[in-house]
């Protein structure tokens, strides 16, 4: 290394006695408190000389003339021009920018500094992110962003993830963004969710597990048309943009992390105890007419059966890379593994996952090369919860209504079968298995060669691929008496992979009062998805799993694969220009073409605008005192949701068993029939965007914020009604004439309130309030099966007209009669609202010397939660009738125990909620031998929240698709204490 | 410079290279090809028309529709059980509204057979024997959807064009074109006897029954309906010639035979819809669910794999309508397989009871539900207790309401045969009987009553009867009030209840828990989802 610096120095000096009016500087860049800061860029003004700081901020650097200026950039700091005026050695200080206003902001397809932004858009850095173990991106960002509501489906660990950015504008589907991987974007991932019928099982995990939350860099969220728009039809429900890290250029730094983390159920939920449930089936026998003691289990005992199923959870994280540069070159190598047990026994998560980013440059700098590899190994174990189970076959509502004087084990210590009204929920665990192993591969290479000064040429070459193979297994036990009475091994095998390869060219020029930038590009994504599943009953022996070796079960075998692939072609262009400074303007344009449209409208055109005043550089602002920043944005834009299923605008015959008849004896003769009416006219929904907003700071930039209005209406609402009678398949896509309508405004603010050199306090805070209406449907539609006894074909949701999408549709209870029969409305009508009216996060942070303390709030209001759990099972009709179980806030000694309860609005809950999201308390350790940086922390993840919902966590999707706010057999949330160490060197 | 030319050229080249990617979707995993229709095998085009008979024939589609919104069959609301979102009571009440989850469904599953009959008649061979049977099988369609919903879409029969818009028929018109196709298509039916196939004497069957509704069908909300004579005659005609064209004889020693598993081609069947254990499943829609539903939770029976199976305690019938039968000596009340007392029998004798299940049920000695069997392959025979919900003895009694008081009151149905059953309740071989000889005895009856035509109404009952309970049982004058109420000890349970009501003008009668009066509730609703979507459909009156 000191060689080479003495040779440059050398070479310098030859090039300055031979070129006599350069001037060579030499020099260094600090932060304000003398910290060096390697890989700051000094450019000479006007020109393209540059150079950048070694790891110890020294810079070396030749200026053709004395009276040169250097532009001294970094970021996070104020940008600084310093004239030469014949300075040989300059050291420079560079302020911190609290603003980030030079902040670069990765938007589509490129790049914008943050003070340039004419759309919404906000990042959040790395060190912003919400600590703890999180499995998925959405995690990361819970809270922190105005207007995008990231919700788990349950507590279960890597369980789905929904994420709606100003509201649900689509009937069909869920709503969740377009995720874009180092310029990638991703298939959305398999949303099927298989299981055995009568066991109930989980929505499928969030598709972005695989990524190590460590390798992430920075989250930038697109929240507007005019930001979004230029990824054409995948772009309506807004965009994520993930950033990994890339190596810096400097000495290799080897870095370590660890965390044990201990998780246990937040909050159980309140039922009768043995004693209670004593007491209150003897006063409902009386009325029913059954003898008291016919209630109480042989055992007598007083088992509370949610520790029973549940466990303290260990959490072992382990992380290791390196990464490094050269001037020319920078990798970034790391690899993490996770092995996070769930709250309910034998679950649990498990990931290994590396990460070889390298980039490299190539004929003087002109050609810049980039690999992005990650490649995960997933391993999933889960039990039977969730939804779609029948009445006995699902583990979590089995425990909730198991008879609390019963015991898992009799006197032997062997497991009992039944418990009350349910199988013994115990016994699942030996019973029934969910075991899902997924590879996980994102590549990506990209070049980008400078073919003139400000023109650039970029290729993009991506592939992704997502294996994944679930058993489900489930052993019977109706031979000692229990409700499963075949044994069942079902394995889904699935592959969904895509190949990518895009290439466009930027040009950007600058001039004294113009500075514009154009963006040309093709992109062409082919995506395959296909699968395999094999379904086999009734076992030949319980020695050796099934899952191993399908072969054990005998009966007959139901197989069935399938295939598909999508295409999609599409042209984009963008122009950017900033005229003095003062006037930003944005257009683009997207035609994408998806071979899911109908052959009549294959290609879509989605275009943007945007207008960006930075008020602050105007004369009668640009000395003031009160603003540092102001900025107006007024964007509009269109975007598409491409969400048409393959096939669906295409006619199909075929010849099927599902036609077939028996004219002769058994033999059965398969029918040819249509099996799909077909829509060639069908096309992408369209959502137009309108957005106004303005970015201030005030006090030199200690305080500083947002504020948004937008309003968006989604037209051509994909849906599927009625076919026009007579028609073989009763069901037809159209694109509708409904409308989905979200308006609201979004507020968030960022302060520095304590800046010294022992003590730093920062404040940071959203809110968005959200309104949600549909127009023009010509039928309702009804959504939202509810699970449960006595309640099969019932919804709980709908969309209609003039009310919010997936609105709760019940009769209105209004509290018990004199005979304790309920009290309801004469037709069903809407009684709470699945979508929040206000989303709201605020964070603090401090840091005191070598301390620092980090909490992350975050909470909604104006929402319900439909508590399918409790319609189901907790009433007195349950209790008496059935021995189950019930909520403690269900117990209402008015109620008429022989008469069956009505989904209505009693068992709507008030879903508003604050959480403490997590904690974190640090201490970096100073003089810490070899390492550059020792850190010892303690994170809380979910140390409380505040709220009314009677069922596990308020946070809940148990139904997903086009169905929010329903709560059936959630897995309850954890809360973790973790710590945990980080190291590098 | 010559590089980066070079350079560039090499990038422009594979840019514009891929310009002309083309995304036409490419169905891999679908064989969607026409060619299909070219080659196929007739019965393969037929196919799709028979097996959707055996969806609206289904348990909780024309059966519910037909039986538990008359007087002889209710599914009351059991605690917690059977509430469904008031699918039953509303049912029962006559207060369904149109987004009734099975007055739609079966709506969708008419149009469905609708849709496969007309494209077979499409695409096969006019003057085929398989196209008039599916000429044959698109007229039951139409006569199914004018029956229950008032409304028949249509597409005609000739230069069927799926593209334009289809009529709706109603009323006369829909009368008229069910005669005329089933006129055109009858000289290339089948003739002679076949229960799977659509015969000439099932297409003769369907034409009477038409007939006989047809001043029904044509002035639906008349407070009296007026039969004319020349179709009363036509009525008789056709019975009279499928009566004597002796392919079919009465069951004189066994009446449950007819609905038993083995009932393909039996003497006494028409036309039924085939079933065997290999066809495709419907489900909890099989017509097993016609008696298995309505057992009780204490009842074990057991099927032919050895898997001990138990009711649900759902449907069972009316006091009003045990009360019209003369129950002691009626053999087509109730057949003792085993005797209903305390005893003891061997286990391969064990058969579930047929007919009315009536009084504290007897049945197979259990452990909470395990069944015990005595090392001498015996079973002891005790009174059925249920060991589940609220534990009650299957006192079947004949008093009964909607909101019912427990899980056993009421007395159940055991008409459709189990005893090949699957173990998963619903696979079995048992054929739904759509057409029988009985029928068009009471038919011809029931037409020389109502017209004064020539022809003895009595013998035509009585021969019935006499088939049934022997000379003994045969009436000495009859009315047609007793029509009225030999076709309900006919016909209980068997599709034919709420059309009959509605002729005979009783279906604005008042029974257990029912009152109400509303002509307009003869036919169902059209379901709004269809309603929206189809071009000339409009709602029933009424709804």
């Amino acid at each position: 290394m000191m060689k080479k610096l003495l040779m440059i120095c050398i070479s310098l000096g030859s090039l300055l006695t031979v070129y006599g009016q350069n001037l060579a500087i030499t020099g260094s860049v600090t932060d304000q408190n003398g910290v060096p800061l390697p890989g700051t860029s000094i450019v000479e003004k006007g020109t393209s000389n540059g150079s950048v700081t070694s790891f110890d901020g020294n810079f070396n650097i030749t200026v053709s003339n004395s009276d040169a200026t250097l532009v001294v950039s970094y970021i996070g700091y104020k940008t600084l021009e310093i004239p030469v005026n014949g300075q040989a050695n300059i050291q420079i200080k560079l302020e911190e920018d609290s603003a980030q206003l030079d902040e670069v902001v990765v938007v589509g397809y490129g790049q914008t500094k943050s003070k340039d932004l004419t759309g919404s858009v906000k990042v959040i850095g790395a060190n912003d992110f919400n600590k703890g173990i999180n499995n998925s991106p959405g995690q990361l960002l819970q809270g922190k962003i105005s207007g995008v509501n990231v919700t788990s489906g349950s507590g279960e660990p890597g369980s789905a993830i929904d994420i709606n950015i100003r509201g649900v504008n689509t009937v069909r589907g869920d709503g969740n963004p377009l995720f874009v991987v180092d310029g990638v974007p991703l298939d959305g991932g398999s949303s099927s969710s298989e299981s055995i019928p009568g066991l109930g099982a989980t929505r499928s995990r969030s598709p972005l597990n695989f990524l190590n939350p460590q390798d992430i860099e920075s989250i930038t969220v697109l929240k507007d048309a005019s930001a979004t728009a230029i990824y054409g039809t995948r772009a309506s429900n807004g965009v994520v943009i993930i950033q990994t890290k890339k190596g810096k250029q400097g000495k290799p730094t080897v870095t370590l992390g660890t965390s044990l983390g201990v998780a246990t159920v937040a909050r159980e939920i309140d039922l009768l105890n043995a004693n209670e449930y004593r007491e209150q089936t003897a006063r409902l026998a009386a009325i029913v007419g059954r003898d008291p003691n016919s209630y109480i289990d042989a055992a007598n005992a007083n088992t509370n059966w949610q520790d029973e199923i549940y466990q303290t959870a260990l959490t072992q994280n382990y992380n290791f890379g390196f990464s490094g540069g050269s001037e020319k070159t920078n990798y970034n190598v790391s690899i993490g593994y996770l092995d996070q047990e769930g709250l309910v026994k034998t679950t649990g998560h498990e990931k290994v996952n590396g990460r070889i980013n390298i980039g490299t440059s190539a004929l003087d700098d002109r050609l810049k090369l980039q690999l992005n590899l990650t490649a995960a190994d997933l391993t999933d174990e889960s039990q039977a919860t969730g939804g779609s189970a029948s009445s006995d076959g699902n583990l979590i509502t089995s425990a909730l209504r198991a008879n609390p004087t019963a015991a898992p084990r009799d006197e032997n210590g062997n497991l009992v079968t039944r418990t009350g009204a349910t199988d013994n929920p115990v016994s699942f665990f030996d019973l029934y298995r969910d075991r899902a192993e997924s590879k996980r591969l994102l590549a990506n290479l990209s070049a980008t060669y400078t073919i003139l000064e400000g023109l650039d040429y970029k290729v993009n070459l991506a592939y992704e691929n997502a294996d994944t193979d679930r058993y489900i297994r489930v052993f019977s036990n109706a031979d000692n008496g229990g409700s499963i009475d075949t044994d069942q091994v079902t394995l889904v095998s699935r592959e969904d992979s895509n190949k990518l390869i895009e290439n466009y060219f930027t040009y950007a020029k600058e001039y004294e009062k113009l500075n514009f930038d154009i963006l040309l590009g093709h992109s062409y994504q082919v995506f395959n998805n296909k699968d395999v599943r094999i379904r086999r009953d009734d076992f030949s022996t319980t020695e050796i799993d099934p899952i191993y070796n399908l072969g054990i079960a005998q009966g007959n075998a139901i197989i069935g694969s399938s295939n598909t692939e999508r295409k999609l072609q599409s042209f984009f262009g963008r122009v950017n220009a900033n005229i003095l400074d003062k006037y930003l303007i944005t257009a683009s344009l997207r035609a994408d073409g998806s071979s899911v449209f109908g052959k009549n409208n294959r290609y879509g055109y989605f275009p943007s605008a945007a207008f960006g005043w930075k008020i602050i550089e105007e004369e009668f602002l640009k000395d003031s005192n009160v603003f540092s920043n102001l900025k107006l944005r007024l964007g509009w834009g269109q975007t598409g949701n491409q969400a048409v299923p393959v096939r669906v605008t295409q006619p199909s015959y075929n010849i099927s068993f599902d036609n077939s008849f028996t004219f002769n004896g058994t033999t059965v003769v398969n029918g040819l029939g249509i099996t799909r009416t077909p829509n060639p006219d069908l096309k992408w929904e369209v959502t137009e965007q309108f957005n106004v907003g303005l970015d201030w700071a005030i006090l030199n930039g200690r305080v500083s914020g947002t504020i948004d209005y937008f309003d968006k209406t989604t037209t051509d609402l994909f849906l599927e009604v009625s076919a026009a009678a007579p028609a073989s398949v009763n069901t037809v896509f159209v694109n509708s004439d409904a409308k989905i309508i979200n308006n609201g405004f979004e507020f968030g603010v960022d302060a520095n309130i304590i800046r010294s050199n022992d003590f730093t306090l920062d404040f940071g805070g959203n809110i968005s309030f959200l309104n949600n209406t549909i127009e023009g449907l010509d039928t309702d539609i009804y959504v939202g099966g509810i699970s449960g006894p006595g309640a099969s074909g019932e919804t709980s949701s709908i969309f209609t007209n003039g009310e919010s999408a997936g609105s709760f549709y019940l009769y209105k209870f209004d509290g018990f009669d004199a005979d304790g029969n309920e009290s309801l409305s004469e037709t069903r009508q809407i009684v709470g609202d699945a979508l929040p009216k206000t989303i709201y996060g605020f964070n603090i942070n401090a840091s005191y010397k070598n301390f620092d303390l980090a909490l992350n709030f975050n909470g909604v209001g104006g929402v319900d939660i439909f508590n399918n759990t409790a319609r189901a099972y907790s009433s007195a009709a349950s209790l008496a009738q059935n021995g189950n179980n019930i909520y403690r806030a269900y117990l209402d000694v008015n109620e008429n125990p022989l008469v069956a309860p009505v989904s209505s609005s009693r068992y709507i809950e008030n879903g508003a909620f604050l959480r403490l999201n997590n904690a974190t308390l640090g201490w970096n350790i100073p003089d810490a031998y070899f390492a550059s940086n020792l850190r010892l922390y303690l994170t809380g993840q979910n140390l409380f929240a505040i709220t009314d919902y009677s069922g596990y966590d308020p946070e809940v999707n148990t139904a997903g698709g086009n169905t929010y706010g329903v709560d059936f057999s959630a897995y309850p949330r954890p809360r973790t204490i973790i710590l945990g160490l980080d190291l590098s060197f | 410079m010559k590089k980066r030319l070079i350079i560039l050229i090499i990038m422009m080249v594979s840019v514009f290279g891929y310009q002309s990617c083309n995304i036409d979707e490419n169905i891999i995993d679908e064989a969607r090809g026409e060619d299909l229709l070219k080659d196929a095998d007739p019965l393969s085009l037929l196919a799709p028309a028979y097996n959707s008979m055996r969806r609206v024939y289904g348990h909780r589609w024309f059966f519910a529709l037909q039986t538990f919104s008359a007087d002889e069959g209710m599914v009351p609301t059991r605690q917690s059980d059977w509430f469904d979102g008031g699918t039953f009571q509303e049912l029962h009440r006559h207060d369904w509204k149109p987004e009734h989850r099975y007055t739609r469904e079966t709506w969708e599953h008419i149009t469905t057979g609708l849709a496969n009959a007309t494209l077979a008649i499409d695409f096969l061979e006019a003057g085929t024997q398989e196209q008039a049977e599916a000429i044959a099988l698109l007229s039951h369609y139409m006569w199914v959807a004018l029956d229950a919903y008032g409304q028949v879409p249509y597409r005609g029969i000739e230069n069927i064009d799926f593209n334009a818009d289809s009529q709706i028929l109603t009323g006369a018109e829909a009368v008229s074109t069910i005669i005329t196709n089933l006129e055109l298509a009858l000289p290339n039916l089948p003739t002679g006897k076949n229960t799977v196939r659509f015969t000439q004497d099932a297409a003769k069957s369907l034409l009477a029954r038409v007939y006989l509704n047809r001043a029904v069908y044509e002035d639906r909300y008349a407070s009296s309906f007026s039969f004319a004579n020349e179709d009363m005659q036509q009525v008789i005609n056709l019975t009279t010639e499928i009566i004597n064209s002796t392919n079919h004889a009465l069951e004189t020693d066994d009446y449950f035979s007819i609905f038993d598993p083995d009932n393909e081609n039996h003497k006494e069947i028409i036309w039924a819809v085939k079933n065997e254990k290999t066809s495709v499943r419907i489900g909890g829609r099989s017509v097993t669910r016609n008696t298995t539903n309505g057992l009780s939770r204490g009842y074990i029976y057991i099927s032919p794999d050895g898997d001990f199976l138990t009711g649900s305690d759902a449907g069972c019938t009316l006091p009003d309508f045990l009360d019209t039968w003369d129950s002691d000596n009626d053999p087509r009340f109730f057949k003792a397989n085993y005797p209903n007392e305390e005893g003891t029998i061997p286990l391969s004798d064990y058969k579930v009871h047929r007919g009315f299940l009536e009084g504290q049920l007897y049945g197979i000695k259990n452990d909470n539900g395990t069944p015990i069997i005595n090392s001498d392959q015996t079973i002891d025979i005790v009174p059925v207790q249920l060991w589940t919900r609220d534990q009650s003895l299957a006192n079947h009694t004949r008093e009964v309401s909607l909101i019912a008081e427990n899980q056993s009151v009421g007395v159940r149905v055991s008409k459709w045969g189990i005893d090949d059953i699957g173990s998963n309740r619903d696979d079995t071989g048992v054929d739904i009987v759509v057409f029988r000889l009985a029928e068009m005895y009471l038919m011809r009856a029931e037409a020389i009553l109502r017209s004064g035509l020539a022809g003895n109404a009595l013998d035509d009952v009585n021969a019935v009867r006499v088939a049934r309970g022997g000379v003994s049982f045969a009436k000495t004058n009859v009315t047609l009030e007793d029509v009225y109420n030999e076709r309900g000890y006919e016909f209980y349970w068997e599709y034919h209840r709420r059309t009959d009501q509605i002729r005979f003008g009783k279906w604005e009668d008042s029974w257990t828990d029912k009152t109400d009066t509303d002509p307009n509730h003869r036919i169902f609703a059209i379901p709004p989802g269809p309603l929206a979507t189809t071009p000339g459909l409009v709602q029933n009156p009424g709804y």
